[in-house]
């Protein structure tokens, strides 16, 4: 309910009028408070990227872009191959910790109707689902200990080879954060060519006087750095794996 | 460390970093890498000229609606129960952020890279007050663990290491004992600065841009340092410095575009973070208190001037990756935390010509970086404007002046000129014998140093054609 | 026979003035009819480039009006003077009767193989020159004039040569006029990769547009005792 994602400490603003009336005298003019247009973009080369493809196109295309350019695994499944499909997965990612593996999964609502995480307890593997109401220690304990961390991506975008993740009470932050490797699962309705027609959605929903969420996410594959002779190592402060699960809902 | 990285003068420190050679390696090195990473993301997009025109036309149409948008952007934090802080200068900026430090109690912060916060001297106020401070980025952890070491480049700030150096550098400060494989190093980092995170009271970063109708800021990085940042602290500060907003999340997408392509040559980095004020009630990660410091110091000045074009920049470092100036001298030779082409430009707008008066003639105004910019900033031709400046102010050495006032006197004067031309003509023929002098002092000595001069056709061409006829 | 004005430079007036030599030769040989306006001077760069443009001004005004004696285009072998007074018009924006005389001028400006294969339509002037060769494309031709592709096609039609590829070979040569004296150790670091890069390919002839990115990469070559010979491109096109 968007109602009950409004905070309760209120925001304040210190200094504005000064610094702001420094600009405008400095822009020779007086200080503008509204009627400001924002030009149209003069081309709408943003717009033709990939703009005549179809779902099947756009995924071919990210499966593409993510196996050559970012070194990872996109998959594209039915619905009813997730539970084993993310058995796989979860078993792979954490046969490094060969006592016992731990997958922190989002509690999204879309991705539960997929499947009931519990089914993918073993003996050597525990799940764990986020629950806000457990508290921050909580659940950044569980996602500081999981192997593997699932989360259900709103969008993914062809062009990039990216994933759009929104925050939310059931989907925290942390979960495509901590855990050493990250899976996320998209659907195929919900590929798009590139950052262009994600941000349009966004700009609609400000629109309308909805507060985005708090913590929006385009990931492109796992974390990675150059910082020491600009060679790339896969891998930096967030998770070092990462595969995409597209799945076939059309 | 301020915008000033160090005490030695021009010469001195052109001196140092010339003698560099594991630098001048890997820069030159990293250069060509960069370079050709660019080129190639562009070139992938296609259009790439269409996108750069869109990129000035959007940076241009918020400077000029400057205050307008950073009302809204205000306005909108606000309303998201964020805090807004408007610091005219470093100073001010840093004694806020001092002050949130000292309510919340704060003992460790860890901090996102973030060229304003060098830029406002953040750190030091932070050392100064006790309180532990944290790099996260890998180069600046780097720098930071090597007592502070300046940055060479505003995207790869430890650019001017080598691996075996930064191996010594953990070895030394962080009890690192392994190799000096860089994926290696990266991972120990992960392990290292884990406990860091989550230990953390504040998080502090930069904002790459700020969106002023939503009241978001957001950042690109690679790392992930950012996003732990502002997930495990229950704190938030982003410093922005003043011009760095769009409108909305549509001109995000251009700028975002530019900016991934331009400065990595990637279509997206891995992390592009748009964080809207605090966390929602209901959420139980993220920070739960978010302050937003707007910082001019100094940036407002140059509104309404001939330099406002550089306001345009989304520091991508382009301009430095093309440099060839740049290649030779490295970073930290410009003696500010903005080096190459744009720290030329910048570094005396922000911090005076007492300081950086050397740099705009540290160019030879080739272009290259003119043509890389991603939202067209003429640099070279700004450049030229400091040099204008800087002689219209008399800055420049008394006996260029003169000379100059010689050869402009002599130049209007067609008469003077044809008699100059031809003795000229006649003095170089006669003084230069297979490129050398027979003496070479002052300006001379320069070229002559390493370069043989021109041997001279004789008689001028004047002379030639005249008696031709 | 097309009437032809010929900005010499002050370089080329002085110590290379073969080089100027060579291109009324070679306009010549075109079919054009040469004229040297005598009141010429220096297009101003080492004055200008340091940032006195205001004290500029006066010789500004005086090359103008030096070519203002017909209306005929003006053709210089040299790229970056062309560009230099391409210039004029933004110094003059406050003095707006000045600014219009000055695009006059920088309209009818061409640098040499601009000329030769835009305005007079050749791209081969039969010239035969054996050997394998490197160009150095300045700064001014393809940046600031965008003369990128214009030399490239009157020495692709040169009998007998070959062109070689080289590392960076668009990056600045590290002359950038008062630039080699004032930042000597920079412009000397410039040249000496410039040149090693040359080196690489191990050329017959180092060829290039501009008379002082001559000067600069000739002086390393003849320093470091190097077998290329440093030619301007008109001497390359009036080779046979
Ligand atoms: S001046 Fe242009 S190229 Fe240089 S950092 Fe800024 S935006 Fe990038």
């Amino acid at each position: 309910m968007l109602e009950n994602k409004t905070t309760k400490v209120s925001g304040s603003i210190y200094n504005r009028d000064k610094f702001l009336n420094n600009i405008a005298e400095k822009l020779g003019r007086n200080r503008k408070y509204k009627n400001v247009i924002r030009p149209t973009l003069k081309y709408s080369c943003h717009w033709e990227v990939m703009a005549d493809f179809t779902q099947d196109q756009l995924k071919d295309e990210l499966i593409k872009f993510t196996k050559e350019t970012l070194g990872m695994q996109t998959l594209c499944i039915k619905k009813a191959q997730l539970a084993e499909t993310l058995r796989t997965l979860c078993a792979h990612y954490c046969a490094k910790a060969d006592v016992h593996g731990n997958t922190l999964f989002s509690a999204d609502k879309r991705l539960l109707a997929m499947l009931n995480p519990q089914d993918l307890v073993n003996a050597k593997h525990s799940v764990h689902i986020w629950d806000a109401s457990a508290g921050y220690k909580a659940n950044i304990k569980f996602a500081e200990q999981a192997n593997v961390g699932v989360v259900f991506a709103e969008y993914a975008l062809a062009e990039s080879g990216t994933v759009v993740l929104y925050n939310s009470a059931l989907q925290g932050r942390a979960i495509s954060l901590l855990p050493e490797a990250s899976i996320f699962i998209v659907l195929k309705s919900s590929l798009l060519p590139r950052m262009t027609q994600a941000t349009r959605i966004l700009n609609e929903k400000i629109k309308t006087g909805e507060r985005i969420p708090s913590c929006i996410n385009f990931i492109s594959g796992p974390s990675s750095t150059a910082d020491i002779e600009l060679i790339k190592v896969v891998g930096a402060h967030g998770p070092i794996y990462a595969t995409y699960v597209i799945i076939d809902d059309m | 460390m301020s915008m000033k990285t160090s005490s030695k003068n021009f010469q001195e420190r052109i001196d140092v970093q010339m003698q560099n050679d594991v630098m001048l390696h890997t820069v030159a090195h990293a250069q060509g890498l960069m370079f050709e990473n660019r080129q190639i993301a562009a070139d992938k997009l296609g259009n790439w000229e269409q996108w750069r025109e869109m990129g000035k036309d959007i940076r241009d149409h918020v400077l000029e609606n400057l205050d307008y948008y950073l009302q809204q952007l205000s306005d909108n934090v606000k309303k998201n129960g964020g805090h807004v802080f408007f610091a005219q200068t470093a100073i001010e900026a840093t004694d806020y952020i001092e002050k949130i430090i000292k309510e919340k109690k704060a003992k460790k912060i860890v901090k996102a890279k973030s060229m304003v916060t060098e830029e406002i001297g953040l750190n030091q106020m932070i050392l100064r007050n006790g309180w532990q401070v944290v790099e996260t980025d890998l180069g600046e952890y780097i720098l930071q663990c090597d007592d502070y070491n300046a940055p060479s480049h505003i995207v790869v700030p430890a650019l001017h290491k080598s691996r075996a150096q930064i191996r010594e550098i953990f070895k030394d400060k962080a009890g690192y004992t392994g190799t000096d494989n860089p994926e290696e190093m990266t991972r120990f980092v992960r392990e290292h600065l884990r406990h860091d995170f989550l230990e953390a009271d504040i998080g502090i970063t930069g904002c790459n841009f700020a969106v002023a109708e939503s009241g978001s800021i957001s950042l690109v990085t690679n790392e992930g340092n950012a996003r732990l940042s502002t997930t495990l602290p229950k704190v938030h500060i982003a410093v922005m410095g003043m011009e760095r907003i769009v409108p909305t999340f549509e001109e995000l997408d251009i700028v975002i575009s530019l900016l991934c392509r331009s400065a990595v040559g990637q279509a997206l980095t891995g992390y592009i973070t748009a964080l809207t004020g605090p966390r929602e009630d209901d959420n139980c990660d993220g920070p739960e208190e978010f302050h937003l410091v707007i910082v001019d110091n100094g940036r407002s000045d140059i509104l309404g001037t001939k330099f406002q074009d550089i306001l345009r920049c989304i520091r991508c470092a382009a301009c430095i990756n093309t440099c060839p100036a740049y290649r030779h001298i490295g970073g930290q030779a410009y003696g500010s935390i903005y080096p190459g082409p744009i720290g030329a430009v910048l570094s005396p707008l922000l911090g005076g010509y007492d300081d950086f008066k050397e740099l705009p003639y540290a160019c030879t105004l080739c272009k290259a970086c003119h043509d890389v910019c991603p939202v067209k900033i003429p640099l070279s031709d700004l450049l030229l404007k400091h040099r204008e400046k800087m002689a219209d102010q008399k800055i420049t050495p008394l006996a260029e002046r003169a000379a100059v006032t010689v050869f402009n006197y002599v130049n209007a004067r067609p008469i003077l000129w044809n008699t100059s031309v031809k003795i000229g003509a006649r003095i170089a023929t006669g003084l230069i014998k297979k490129g050398k002098l027979p003496i070479n002092i002052g300006p001379i000595k320069e070229w002559t140093n390493t370069r043989d001069l021109p041997n001279p056709d004789g008689e001028s061409f004047r002379t030639w054609f005249k008696n031709r006829k | 026979m097309q009437k032809v004005n010929l900005f010499v430079t002050c370089l080329c007036d002085t110590v290379k003035a073969d080089v100027a030599k060579k291109t009324v030769q070679l306009l010549e040989q075109l079919n054009c009819e040469i004229i040297f306006p005598e009141k010429q001077g220096c297009c101003g760069q080492p004055a200008i480039n340091s940032g006195y443009i205001e004290s500029s001004k006066p010789a500004m005004k005086t090359l103008i009006k030096a070519f203002e004696i017909n209306n005929y285009p003006i053709v210089t072998p040299a790229g970056s003077c062309a560009a230099s007074i391409k210039n004029y018009p933004k110094y003059f924006a406050s003095e707006p009767k000045w600014a219009a005389r000055a695009q006059q001028i920088a309209n009818r400006l061409f640098e040499l193989t601009q000329f030769i294969v835009n305005e007079l339509g050749i791209d081969n002037v039969g010239a035969r020159l054996a050997g394998r060769a490197v160009y150095h494309p300045s700064c001014s031709l393809i940046r600031k004039l965008g003369v990128r592709e214009e030399p490239l096609c009157l020495l692709a039609n040169v009998q007998g040569l070959e062109m070689l590829a080289i590392e960076n070979q668009e990056t600045c040569c590290g002359f950038g006029g008062t630039f080699s004296i004032k930042m000597g150790e920079i412009s000397s670091a410039m040249v000496k990769e410039k040149v090693q890069h040359i080196s690489k390919v191990e050329p017959d002839f180092l060829i290039c547009a501009d008379v002082s990115c001559l000067m600069n990469i000739g002086g390393r070559i003849s320093r470091e005792n190097k077998p290329v010979k440093v030619m301007h491109i008109v001497d390359v096109l009036l080779s046979r």
